[in-house]
Order: structure tokens, then C-alpha cells, then sequence
């Protein structure tokens, strides 16, 4: 057996030969409880699923009862216990005949791969997908890829499963599911849209889920009565006192309703072993009572029983790992053999039935969901190696220390709570967030209607917003941490998340410009037949939104300038004047005029040139001209012309049937997105690349040289931290009898004067090489102020 | 504009050269190769082969940050040449008068570099985004796929790439691929081939070491295009070509953005993590040296691949030398810290200087650290001056 190798190497607590026979009874039971699902799928098609469920828990009941004798003197419950014993077995109930229905809808092999999972392996596909604690350690990725192969055995169970002789039944409610409340389902899922077969599959992984709640939930319970066991057997007998009920009202109702289809059947088939209940007990009595006596013996009984022997004997984890591959290897094997011998006996006896339509047949995608779930449930379930502290360093004996705190993950409500408290605080990103909730209230709508009228159009216009919402996260996300404290990674702070934010943003649009030309190219050679009907009426929407954005936008804007509040520096109206003739953005500027701008402000053009002649005011310009601002204002621009070349080409093709209007407009606009954009990304990127600010004159190092006792200075650099503030560092050689800390002094006031922030000064005497040729010490970058002493 | 015609300049200058012949032929075998890809990938209507067939334009950005890389090292050459050469022309002359314009770029190009591989990077990222969004309302478009030409479209690609990132020498990006943390697809596939090590330990030579994530990026991109061709043929529909395109878009993901981080962090002026380490140390060694008190405003941070900028305020004693302070910090950061400034300062130093005026002995045991020698003039402690 492909598993047995597999278990030696594992098994470590106990050897091999020790547990053997347990392991192999194990197989062996689950093997025949294979066996037993496909009989009673088989039975399924010929009677009511309640009834056969009633069946059979009645005959394990008994035989529990004899085994068991769950009610004997000493167990006396009270109240509250009662009703949590009842409550858990109508839930055991349910899931049961869910089960059951899943069964006779998806066949055995597909119900033996769905639900004949343990709980270990859905708890940890659960652990895996909700908590990210768990990262980092030591066999994640193993479980991330046990989850996924299990999603992909799942996602193949459910759409590549094409057993194509099902789908051709124009309604597949067949000899089988004539009753009630299986055309209720039918009707229910063919008004969701998904076939009969996918129906049964979705139940199954509620079924499954379900037991795995009830499960995990029920522990306390167990205890409480005294014994999985004794709870088992207790749980079994009351469920089918639930079922008693329920059984007998099956019964009238198949009596009631479905007499007239019977009757309109029998015409054509007589053979058929007949389905009302009534009329063929008695005849089918042993046909029946047999096989639900195997049915209940091997899924109910005996598998139970082994199940608790193995579990204690090998462990709780091999126990169900063994168990699952165990049935899913046989239940591949045996539903080969079964649709063989099935369709062989069709051909014999049955001719004409609609049996031949109902079985489902092996199709790739079962063998492949077979392959996948193997290798789940061996990922899955193999014990995580526990590493449960970070490693810190060496002790001073040299023995490893760890730190065991973890982190202790906030809870979902508190996190957000801050960050919308964080949001609010400012008004760059109160705009953002404020700007994105209208944006993604439009896109819901948009979605909504797209999904109720069922137009294609609107629907994928609703994802175009949702993807261009996602420029506006990242805006908003910048805005935030950009405020973030310095930490020891990050010494200079988070400013420079902003300028990386609206590089980003940048190259975003260039990606966007990129593929509406693309498309453009492709739509101009056959220009495509437009449905233009509801298209005017989204687009105008959108455009109406987009307004909004660019006025609250550009509002912003004006008022951070007029403003001044926040600024340290208040400078009047030229400086104002500075900062609109060194934006490059001139669909900006069209906006805050209208704010009391003069309009002069053209004038200065889009050049660097024109704030050259006044270093100090130039400066200005930058307090709130940040470039993450600009990258999502532009974005929402770029989605304005967008509705706009909308709109137009709508316009055009409506009224004069010029479809090559759609790509020209494409064209233009991508064009436009493109020209707008390149300003943005090279300030950007100037300021990514430490440009040095075009304000630092000359000037001012020259009077660091004016200065008594400076030789010379090198390395001297400056650049934009963020759109805001400017940092720098330089070296200054003196002379040997200046004052080190009086000239450190000087200089730094010079630079406060050149709004330069954070400087760090090293003044360097002609005795400081010669300490460092005396320590022998590399050199590094000093090369040129040790020509300056030597040139002396 | 000056840095956009000397990039031009420079890469008409690649371009005569010789040694990059063989990169030129390449270009030009990428070019043609993206245009053939994508007119069929137009034609075929598939979005996984389009999601494949951006690989193409990535190559494009791969030899674009290659030129700019080897255009930064001759770069770097020829202008220590021609420091050489100054220095031994005017060497006479006054040297220091400031005739020369400030430098737009204090620190050189080696920034460029940083810049081109997050930038291809981060476009590789969206674009992958792009497609994500693409394939979803090609979905809901349902549009028939000609299969026709999937296979030879994808090989094209399958093989410009894998010569574009085996035979254009690119050294950034393998100081990114070498030093940023592996990608899940280079893990999951890691974890397998470890476990398939168990089984033949004889593989191990072959399969344990890091694999190239752009190679391993294209090998699991074609067995996508093939089992999607593959399903396609067999009558699957729509479904998997946007579920291959979907994990095509998540597998470029997955690749690229280890490397934006890297990048992006540098771009960010942050201290590369496995430098705090060693900084740590030289610091901790730093602090404890005679006269100095403590260290503030510590910014140390990547100025490109392997290059370290740092500087630093000390606040040393009030009487320490601050020449031999400096020159013993100096000594211990410089090994670690390419291009570093230090800054030194005194509380109230203006005080010290009446004092000075008032005690000329202070300054007169300036070289001597320890006011041992004469404890009955004066004591420092920690800034302080007592005088007794």
C-alpha cells in the first residue's frame, strides 16, 4: 500500500508492528464504509432519502443500545444538558440528511470526496486563511499549499467536472427525484444558475462545514455526558426519535403529491422496483431491510467503533490522515469498478431507463480532485513544527535565546476604529477617504444594477471603478503612514512614502495610458458595433462623481495655499504666485482660479527657470505640493477625460454612426493621460534620486567660504527629503587654529537661512588626517579635503 | 533635460560599442519578437497569453536597466579619469574657488540604477494588476479564443526571455535577485524540491539551489499556457483561460514584488537590513570611546546597491579634543559607512570659551583627556565644568 511506508517513517511514538492490525483494520473499515455509501446511493434511487436514513439509524440505534445501554441508571442528565443534547442532535440530524441529498444528487465518489474529510484538515485550511500569526514559522508554506490544492480539488469537483451525460437531461430531476422537496431545490438552483450537480456539491461543503462547527463545538458536551461513546450512542438513539416524525410525513406526502406522475410512469415502465413506499414495502421488504442493515453496520457501527480504538491506539492525527486517503484511494477504485459492472447490468436488464443518464460517470476532473485532496489532506494534517519564539541572539554560555512574546494580534473593530480616527485627522487624507467612499458607493450601485438587469456593460464599467479605486487606497494608505514616527529602519520618517506613493500613482497611469492605446490600435483596424443606449447615462454618472472628486480636490488645494494656517512660513501673494507657475499641472491650476487666484499665473509658465531668481520663495511652493496629492488627482482627472471621451464618442456614434469615433477618442485620451502624467513622474523621480533643489545657490556656499578661517568645503549634498523639507550634510576644512564649534555654528545658521533642515556639519582640520593616517583608517570620501590641506 | 540627452547620448554610445553588440542584437530580437507576440495575442483573444506575453515588455525593461547600469559604470570610470586628469592639470592653479555649477546630483548616478529596477519592477506589478481586471470583464464578455496560435506565441516568448535574462549582463538586477527575499513561487517551489530531496537525495545538487525568479516566473507561465491550450482543445471554455490568466497575473505578483520592496526601500533612504547588524556593533564600539557622550540624529541608509551614506551627530565632552573625536569615529564607521558625515558638538560651548579665558590651564591640558593630572584646577563631568 502506497501509505504504509509513509506511516513507518512517521510513526515514532509507537513502532510499527505494535499497531499494525489496528492500521489495517482501519483500512479494512474504511474500505467497506465505501462500500456501504455506494449501496446506499444505489438504495437512494429507489427510496425516499428520510426513510432510508430512518432505516438505518433505527438498526444502529438497536444494535448502540445493546452495546452501549447509554440509558442506564447511573446517567441521569438535567435540564440544561437535555436540551443541549437535543439541540446538537437536530444539528446532527440535518447535516445527515443534507449529506444524504448531496449524496443521491452528486453520486458516492463525489460525496466521498467532499465530505469524508476530518476536522483537522478543514480546522487548519480555516487557520491558514484567517490567521496571520502563524506566519513566518516553519511548514506555512507547506499548509498555504495544502489549502490551495485543496481549493483546486474543490474548484475541479465544481466546474470541470463535466459528466456530460448528466447535463443533457433537459430536467434531471429523474426517476429518483420526484418528490417535493427535491424540486424544490431543483427550482431554487436553477434560479441561482448553477446545475443540479453543483447544487449537491455546495450542500456537501455546507454539510461539511457544519459538522466541523458542530463538531468542535460539542467537546465540552461529550465530556459532559461522559464519553464519545456513550454520547454517540445516546446522539444516535434520539436522532431517530427526530426522524420518526419526519419519516412518517414523507410518507403522506409522497402519498399526496406524486401519485399521478407514478401512475403516468408505470405506463412505460413496469420493471422499475415502484417508489411509493406504500405500495412496495411490503413486496421490496428484504430487497430493503438488508442492505440498510449492511448500510448502518458499516457506515454507522463498525467504522465508529475502529475509529475510536485507532484513535487511541495510533494517534488523533494519523488516525484521520490514514483514514481520508484510505477512502478517497478506494472509493476511486471501487466507482471504477461500479459504473463498469452498473453500466453492464444496464445494458442487461434495464433497457431504456433513464439509470444510464443518472450515474455519474469518472471524468478528469474527479481523477484530478482525487490527486489534489490526496495531497491535501497529507499537507494538511502532518503536525506543524512548532516554533514558537524568535530568535534574539546568544547568551553569554553561548546558548541560543528566544524570545517567546508573540504578537498579540488587535482586534479587527479596534484597527479600524484608529485608522478612521488617523484618517480623519488631516484633511489630504479626510479628502482621499472621503472622495473614495463616493467612489466606491457609485461602483456598488453600478454593480448592483449591472448584476440585477444583467448587463455585461455596466458591469465591467463597475470593475474599471473598482481598479481605479485601488489608486486612491494607495494614496490614502501613503497619506496615513506618511505620518508615521521615525523609527530605526526609517531615520529620516515616512515622508518619502508620499513621494514613492505618487511615483507609483504616476506609473500607474502610464500602465493605464499604455493599455487604452493598446486597445485603441486594436479597435481602429475594426472598429467594434456599440450598444450606446445605457452607456450616455453611466458615463454621464461617472463624469458627475469625478467632478466631485476634482473640485474637492483642487478645493483642497487652494485653501492649503490661501490658507497658510499649517505653514510655517507665511508668505503672501507672491509666493502664491510662485507655487501655481512651478505646478505642472495646468487642469490644477484651471480649478483653484476660480478659488481668487489672479490670473496672471500663466504667465509664469511651467517652467523651473521662473523661481530661480528668489531661492527663498521658491521654497514655499513645496509646502503642500506633495506629490502623492498630485498622483491621486490625477487619477481621478484621468477618469474625468475618460467619461468625457466617453460621452463624446456615445454622442458621435448615436447621432452620426461614426463607430471609429470610440478608438480616435481612446487615442487622445491616453495620449493626454500620458502627457499629464510625465511632469509628475519626473519630480518624482528627481526627488527619489536625491536631486539637489534647484533654491541652493551658489551663494550660499559662498558665504560658508567668506566665513574667518574656512579653507574649503566638500561633499556637499542636499536634497528633498519630502516635497517639504530639505536636508543636507557637508564637510568644511578650517584652518588649524579656528574654533571648530563657533564656525559649526555659523554654518548651520547660513543653512537655517536656506530653509535647510537637519544638517549635519564636519568640520576637518589639517590634524584630523593625521589622526586618521595614525589609526591608519580608510579614508573613505576624504580624499578631496586632504588635497585641500596638502595644496596649502 | 541635460540627464535625458546624456542618457541618450550614452546609449547611442552602447550601441557602437563592441562589447554590447551582442546586447543590441537582443534588443532588437525583443522588439520584433514583443510586436509578433502581442498582434497574435490580440488575434487569439486569450487573456493568458496576453498576461504571458507581458513578460516580453518586461524584457525590454530588463535590457533598458541594463544599459543604464553599464552606462553608470563607465559613467563612474570615465569621471575618476577625468578627476585624475584635472588634478594633474590645474593642480597649480587655485583649486578651490567654487567656479564650478553645484552638481545635480550630489551623489552621483548610482541612484539611477535603484530607480530602474523599481520602476520596471512596479510596472510589471501593475500591469499584472491591469490584467487581473482585463481578464475579469473578459469573462464577463465571453468572447470565443482561437487556440491557433497559443503555442507558438508563447514559445516565442518563453525563449526571448530566457536569453534575455541568461545572456544580457545586468548587474542590478542580480544584486536584487541575490539579496531580496524569495518569492512564495520560489519558496512553495523550494519546499517541493526539498521534499522531493528526501525521497532522491541524488537531485540535490541539481535542485536545492536558489533558482532565478524570472526563469522560474517563465517555466510555470508556459505549463500554464499548456494545460490552458490543453484544456482549451479538450472544450473547457472561457473559465480557464481566466483562471490561468489569474494565477499567470498572481505568479507575476508574486515575483516582482519582493524586488519593488528592495528597491523601494532603498529609494526610501531606509538602513538595509542586513547592514543594522554591523552598524549596530561599529556604533556600540563608537560610543564607547573617550570623550564622547552620546550619539543623536543617527541616519544611516542605502544610497544604491551596496552603498552605504551616513551621518551623525556626537555630543562629546565639553574639553575633548574634537579633532581626535573625530577622527576615532571616523575610524570606526568608515569601514561600514562609505560616504559619511560627521557631526560634532558641545553643550554650551560659548560658556566654555569665557572660561577658557578666565582658566587658561583648561586649554592647556588640551590633549589630555583625563583631567587626572590636575583634579585640583578642574573636574569634567559629563559637560560639566567644576571649578574648584
Amino acid at each position: 500500500m502506497l501509505d504504509s511506508d509513509d506511516f513507518s517513517k512517521t510513526s515514532k511514538s509507537r513502532p510499527l508492528a505494535d499497531v499494525l492490525h489496528i492500521f489495517l483494520l482501519l483500512i479494512i473499515i474504511k474500505i467497506l464504509k465505501t462500500f456501504g455509501i455506494f449501496i446506499t446511493y444505489d438504495l437512494l434511487k429507489s427510496y425516499h432519502l428520510v426513510l432510508i436514513l430512518f432505516l438505518a439509524t433505527l438498526f444502529t440505534s438497536i444494535c448502540l443500545l445493546l452495546i452501549q445501554k447509554p440509558f442506564s441508571s447511573s446517567f441521569r442528565p438535567n435540564r440544561a444538558l437535555f436540551y443541549r443534547i437535543i439541540k446538537y442532535t437536530i444539528c446532527l440530524t440535518i447535516i445527515r440528511l443534507l449529506w444524504l441529498f448531496g449524496l443521491t444528487l452528486c453520486g458516492p465518489l463525489r460525496t466521498i470526496l467532499l465530505f469524508e474529510h476530518s476536522d483537522i484538515v478543514i480546522l487548519a485550511c480555516f487557520q491558514v486563511l484567517f490567521s496571520s500569526s502563524m506566519s513566518g514559522q516553519q511548514g506555512h508554506t507547506a499548509r498555504i499549499r495544502g489549502v490551495v490544492f485543496f481549493a483546486l480539488a474543490v474548484l475541479a469537483i465544481f466546474a470541470f467536472d463535466n459528466d456530460d451525460l448528466r447535463q443533457r437531461v433537459d430536467h434531471p430531476e429523474g426517476h429518483a427525484h420526484h418528490r417535493f422537496f427535491a424540486h424544490i431545490f431543483y427550482r431554487l438552483t436553477s434560479f441561482v444558475g448553477v446545475a443540479d450537480h453543483k447544487g449537491g456539491v455546495i450542500l456537501l461543503l455546507f454539510a461539511l462545514f457544519g459538522r466541523c462547527a458542530m463538531n468542535s463545538w460539542s467537546k465540552k458536551l461529550v465530556l459532559d455526558i461522559g464519553g464519545p461513546k456513550k454520547f454517540y450512542a445516546l446522539t444516535t438513539c434520539l436522532s431517530t426519535v427526530c426522524l420518526i416524525p419526519m419519516s412518517f410525513i414523507m410518507m403522506l406526502i409522497n402519498n399526496l403529491f406524486l401519485d399521478p406522475t407514478e401512475s403516468a410512469r408505470s405506463n412505460f415502465q413496469t420493471t422499475l422496483p415502484t417508489t411509493t413506499v406504500t405500495a412496495s414495502f411490503f413486496t421490496n421488504l428484504t430487497a430493503l431491510i438488508i442492505p440498510v442493515l449492511i448500510i448502518s453496520l458499516f457506515i454507522f457501527v463498525l467504522d465508529f467503533y475502529v475509529e475510536q480504538i485507532a484513535i487511541v491506539k495510533l494517534d488523533r492525527i494519523r488516525t484521520y490522515r490514514f483514514g481520508t486517503l484510505a477512502m478517497i484511494f478506494a472509493s476511486l477504485v471501487i466507482s471504477f469498478i461500479w459504473v463498469q459492472t452498473v453500466s453492464a447490468a444496464n445494458s442487461n436488464a434495464w433497457l431504456g431507463r433513464t439509470i444510464e443518464v443518472e450515474e455519474h460517470v469518472l471524468s478528469g476532473g474527479v481523477v484530478f480532485a482525487v490527486v489534489m485532496f490526496a495531497f491535501a489532506t497529507d499537507l494538511l494534517s502532518s503536525p506543524i513544527r512548532q516554533r514558537s519564539g524568535a530568535f534574539i541572539g546568544y547568551s553569554q554560555e553561548g546558548v541560543p535565546l528566544f524570545n517567546l512574546t508573540h504578537q498579540r494580534s488587535q482586534s479587527l473593530l479596534l484597527i479600524l476604529k484608529s485608522s478612521l480616527r488617523d484618517i480623519l485627522a488631516e484633511s489630504d487624507s479626510r479628502q482621499i477617504f472621503y472622495f473614495l467612499c463616493i467612489n466606491l458607493t457609485f461602483t456598488f450601485v453600478e454593480l448592483l444594477y449591472g448584476a440585477w438587469t444583467n448587463s455585461l456593460g455596466l458591469l465591467s464599467d463597475g470593475f474599471h471603478m473598482l481598479f481605479d479605486c485601488t489608486a486612491l487606497v494607495v494614496g490614502l494608505y501613503a497619506a496615513l503612514m506618511a505620518r508615521w514616527k521615525p523609527t530605526r529602519v526609517f531615520s529620516y520618517g515616512y515622508g518619502r512614502v508620499e513621494v514613492l506613493s505618487g511615483f507609483v500613482n504616476g506609473l500607474f497611469l502610464v500602465v493605464v495610458a499604455f493599455f487604452v492605446f493598446y486597445e485603441a490600435i486594436g479597435r481602429l483596424f475594426e472598429p467594434p458595433e456599440i450598444n450606446t443606449n445605457r452607456l450616455l447615462i453611466v458615463s454621464v454618472a461617472g463624469f458627475a462623481v469625478n467632478m466631485i472628486g476634482i473640485f474637492s480636490f483642487s478645493h483642497a488645494h487652494a485653501h492649503a495655499h490661501g490658507g497658510g494656517g499649517s505653514c510655517a512660513m507665511s508668505h503672501s501673494a507672491p509666493a502664491k504666485d510662485q507655487h501655481h507657475g512651478h505646478s505642472h499641472d495646468g487642469h490644477d491650476h484651471s480649478h483653484s482660479h476660480s478659488h481668487g487666484h489672479s490670473h496672471g499665473e500663466h504667465d509664469h509658465g511651467h517652467s523651473h527657470g521662473s523661481n530661480e531668481k528668489a531661492s527663498h520663495h521658491g521654497h514655499s511652493h513645496s509646502m503642500r505640493d506633495n506629490a502623492n496629492m498630485k498622483g491621486v488627482f490625477l487619477h481621478v482627472l484621468a477618469d474625468t477625460l475618460g467619461s468625457v471621451g466617453v460621452i463624446i464618442s456615445s454622442l458621435l456614434i448615436q447621432f452620426f454612426g461614426w463607430n471609429i469615433s470610440d478608438p480616435i477618442c481612446s487615442l487622445f485620451i491616453s495620449i493626454m493621460i500620458f502627457l499629464s502624467v510625465l511632469p509628475l513622474l519626473k519630480d518624482s523621480a528627481m526627488t527619489l534620486l536625491l536631486q539637489t533643489p534647484s533654491h541652493i545657490q551658489y551663494e550660499i556656499l559662498d558665504r560658508i567660504l567668506k566665513l574667518d578661517q574656512v579653507l574649503s568645503y566638500s561633499d556637499e549634498h542636499f536634497w528633498n527629503l519630502t516635497s517639504s523639507t530639505v536636508v543636507g550634510t557637508i564637510h568644511i576644512q578650517i584652518a588649524n587654529d579656528g574654533d571648530e564649534q563657533r564656525i559649526t555654528a555659523q554654518v548651520q545658521g547660513i543653512l537655517k537661512d536656506a530653509q535647510i533642515q537637519n544638517v549635519a556639519v564636519q568640520v576637518e582640520k589639517q590634524i584630523f588626517l593625521n589622526h586618521l593616517n595614525g589609526l591608519n583608517s580608510a579614508l573613505g570620501q576624504l580624499a578631496s579635503s586632504q588635497r585641500t590641506f596638502s595644496h596649502r | 533635460m541635460s540627464t535625458a540627452t546624456s542618457v541618450l547620448r550614452s546609449l547611442f554610445y552602447l550601441l557602437k560599442g563592441s562589447h554590447s553588440r551582442s546586447t543590441v542584437i537582443i534588443t532588437m530580437g525583443t522588439l520584433v519578437s514583443c510586436l509578433i507576440v502581442f498582434t497574435l495575442a490580440g488575434q487569439t483573444n486569450s487573456m493568458a497569453l496576453q498576461a504571458f506575453c507581458s513578460l516580453c515588455i518586461f524584457d525590454l525593461l530588463f535590457i533598458g536597466t541594463a544599459l543604464l547600469s553599464a552606462w553608470n559604470i563607465e559613467n563612474r570610470n570615465t569621471k575618476v579619469r577625468q578627476k585624475i586628469q584635472s588634478n594633474n592639470n590645474d593642480s597649480s592653479t587655485a583649486l578651490f574657488i567654487p567656479t564650478q555649477t553645484v552638481a545635480t546630483f550630489s551623489y552621483g548616478t548610482a541612484r539611477f540604477e535603484v530607480l530602474a529596477v523599481f520602476t520596471s519592477t512596479m510596472l510589471s506589478i501593475l500591469g499584472a494588476f491591469f490584467i487581473l481586471k482585463e481578464s475579469i470583464e473578459k469573462f464577463l464578455e465571453d468572447e470565443p479564443i482561437h487556440i491557433g496560435y497559443l503555442m507558438p506565441a508563447s514559445f516565442i516568448t518563453f525563449f526571448m526571455h530566457l536569453i534575455v535574462i541568461y545572456f544580457v549582463p545586468n548587474q542590478s538586477f542580480d544584486h536584487v535577485i541575490a539579496a531580496s527575499s524569495s518569492s512564495w513561487l520560489q519558496e512553495h517551489v523550494s519546499d517541493i524540491f526539498q521534499n522531493l530531496c528526501h525521497y532522491i537525495p541524488g537531485l540535490s545538487r541539481l535542485l536545492l539551489p536558489r533558482i532565478n525568479p524570472l526563469a522560474l516566473l517563465c517555466w510555470c507561465g508556459l505549463a500554464i499556457i499548456f494545460s490552458d491550450s490543453f484544456l482549451l482543445t479538450m472544450g473547457y471554455g472561457h473559465f480557464v483561460d481566466t483562471l490561468s490568466s489569474l494565477l499567470m497575473a498572481f505568479m507575476t505578483f508574486g515575483t516582482m514584488v519582493p524586488m519593488a520592496v528592495y528597491s523601494g526601500k532603498i529609494l526610501l533612504q531606509t538602513t538595509p537590513a542586513h547592514m543594522i547588524g554591523q552598524l549596530d556593533k561599529c556604533l556600540h564600539e563608537a560610543s564607547r570611546l573617550d570623550g564622547v557622550l552620546e550619539f543623536r540624529h543617527e541616519h544611516f541608509w542605502a544610497l544604491s546597491f551596496g552603498t552605504l551614506v551616513g551621518s551623525l551627530h556626537v555630543r562629546c565632552r565639553r574639553d575633548a579634543d574634537e579633532q581626535l573625536v573625530l577622527a576615532h569615529v571616523w575610524n570606526k564607521l568608515a569601514n561600514v559607512v562609505q560616504i559619511l558625515t560627521i557631526h560634532i558638538f558641545k553643550d554650551d560651548w560659548l560658556r566654555r570659551q569665557t572660561h577658557t579665558f578666565m582658566q587658561p590651564q583648561v586649554t592647556h591640558h588640551g590633549h589630555s583627556h583625563s583631567p587626572s593630572n590636575n583634579p585640583s584646577s578642574a573636574s569634567a563631568y559629563n559637560g560639566f565644568v567644576v571649578v574648584t
